[in-house]
């Protein structure tokens, strides 16, 4: 049986897809196409990146929430991060 | 996989000044969904047959075409939604389990109940099936069937955190919900009540209608017994979300997940059906509890674009309808096998 390693693309598609159910896909999707490095589907599905993008995209949505889009993205990833060694950028420690 | 994670949420951890911050930032969209949810609980008690659960969406609505007028007022709002969904809708389910009555839910015919589980469980497989055909996305599918399926306004606010639609997607069903609930009250009484009997037409109201308040209403002009066990229909099937809400919960998240307060749901149920409770004190919890998840459904309602909701409404709203009719067809395919 083979277990899928979380990537960063993981932890940015479940952070898209959370904020989706919150602000709707048109906003979610446009914030998250503002970051240069990644390809965004339009049901959330993000393509590409590294911790740097997750680092921006992470921006991107507290730039007009802070503190409630802190707690939604760290809600979105926290069930991924189980046993994972990815290293997080500071926005989401 | 611990016992914590199958009734909580992972755990989040915020620091003192991250907390600090989104209880700044949110206080202002919170008290306007609490503004909000008082001022529907207030309203529904003046207009007879007006669900508050239902004014509150309303106005929820008519407040965001302001919100979403402007990006900087929407996000200047939205913390405050978030938390406000994120406080109410617990409470709200919590104290929901006051409505039901255990001990006459208990003493109804089995027959019933498991006429209600038959139709609940259809329509749920209706929906699914129906909607995909309807090109609707799963989420939005499970979101409808609650809203059918189990109790409207307050079953769509119950699966909302667990389904996680789009705002707009939840506002839509939600509105969809009400107008498919006076459709079907005029269907069934001018094409089925001049067919049965009385006690099979609250039995098909109980079973059928969307909305509670739509089953009070389809048998407000009849005995007061034929409108309590329409009510009790209706009940059944309510408690089935301690089922649905993890079946879903399962097939969208692939976990067993079983959230805290759908637990104390069905503890709020037994501890009201049960222990003798002042009437003075039983009023406040409804009161309370009215407002919660008021405030709650005021902050759906203000989340969404009003715009887009109405531009949309048609398809999901035939879709409702459809499955309705095809439950009517199994309701009434039962009933000579069942003494109401």
């Amino acid at each position: 049986m083979t277990v899928k390693t979380v990537g960063y693309e993981d932890l940015m598609t479940a952070i898209v897809k959370k904020q989706i159910s919150v602000i709707g896909s048109e906003r979610a999707i446009l914030f998250a196409r503002k970051v240069p490095q990644i390809a965004v589907s339009n049901d959330g599905t993000v393509v590409g990146g590294n911790k740097a993008a997750l680092s921006a995209l992470c921006q991107q949505y507290m730039s007009v929430a802070s503190g409630v889009a802190k707690m939604l993205m760290k809600s979105a990833v926290a069930p991924l991060l189980n046993g994972s060694q990815l290293d997080l950028p500071d926005e989401l420690r | 996989m611990s016992a914590g994670s199958i009734f909580f949420e992972p755990h989040v951890s915020l620091s003192r000044n991250e907390k600090f911050t989104m209880v700044r930032e949110g206080s202002l969209g919170f008290a306007l969904a609490l503004a909000l949810g008082f001022a529907a609980s207030f309203i529904s008690k003046q207009v007879k047959g007006l669900d508050p659960l239902v004014a509150a969406v309303v106005l929820g609505m008519a407040a965001s075409l302001v919100i979403n007028a402007r990006e900087k007022v929407y996000f200047r709002l939205l913390p405050g939604i978030i938390l406000a969904q994120s406080i109410f809708i617990p409470i709200g389910i919590a104290l929901y389990g006051k409505n039901l009555e255990i001990k006459v839910m208990l003493a109804s015919s089995p027959w019933i109940f498991l006429q209600v589980i038959g139709i609940t469980g259809v329509t749920f497989v209706l929906m699914y099936w129906l909607g995909k055909l309807f090109g609707f996305n799963e989420r939005m599918r499970y979101l409808l069937g609650f809203g059918s399926a189990i109790c409207g306004a307050a079953a769509i606010a119950i699966a909302s955190p667990v389904v996680e639609c789009e705002p707009n997607d939840t506002a839509t069903g939600l509105v969809d919900n009400t107008i498919a609930a006076l459709i079907s009250l005029y269907l069934l009484s001018t094409f089925v009540l001049p067919h049965v009997l009385p006690r099979e037409y609250a039995a098909a109201a109980g079973a059928l209608l969307h909305q509670t308040g739509f089953v009070k209403m389809a048998l407000a002009s009849h005995a007061k017994d034929l409108l309590e066990f329409g009510v009790v229909v209706k009940s059944l099937r309510v408690v089935l979300l301690v089922v649905a809400i993890p079946t879903v919960s399962y097939l969208i998240r692939k976990r067993i997940y079983v959230p805290w307060y759908l637990v104390l749901f069905v503890v709020v149920a037994f501890v009201f059906s049960y222990i003798p409770m002042g009437a003075q004190f039983s009023k406040g919890v409804t009161t309370f509890y009215e407002i919660c998840f008021s405030a709650a459904l005021a902050s759906i309602g203000m989340n969404a674009n009003v715009l887009h909701v109405f531009k949309r409404l048609f398809k999901p709203l035939v879709l409702v309808m459809l499955v309705f009719l095809l439950d009517l067809g199994l309701w009434w395919l039962t009933r000579g096998v069942i003494h109401y």
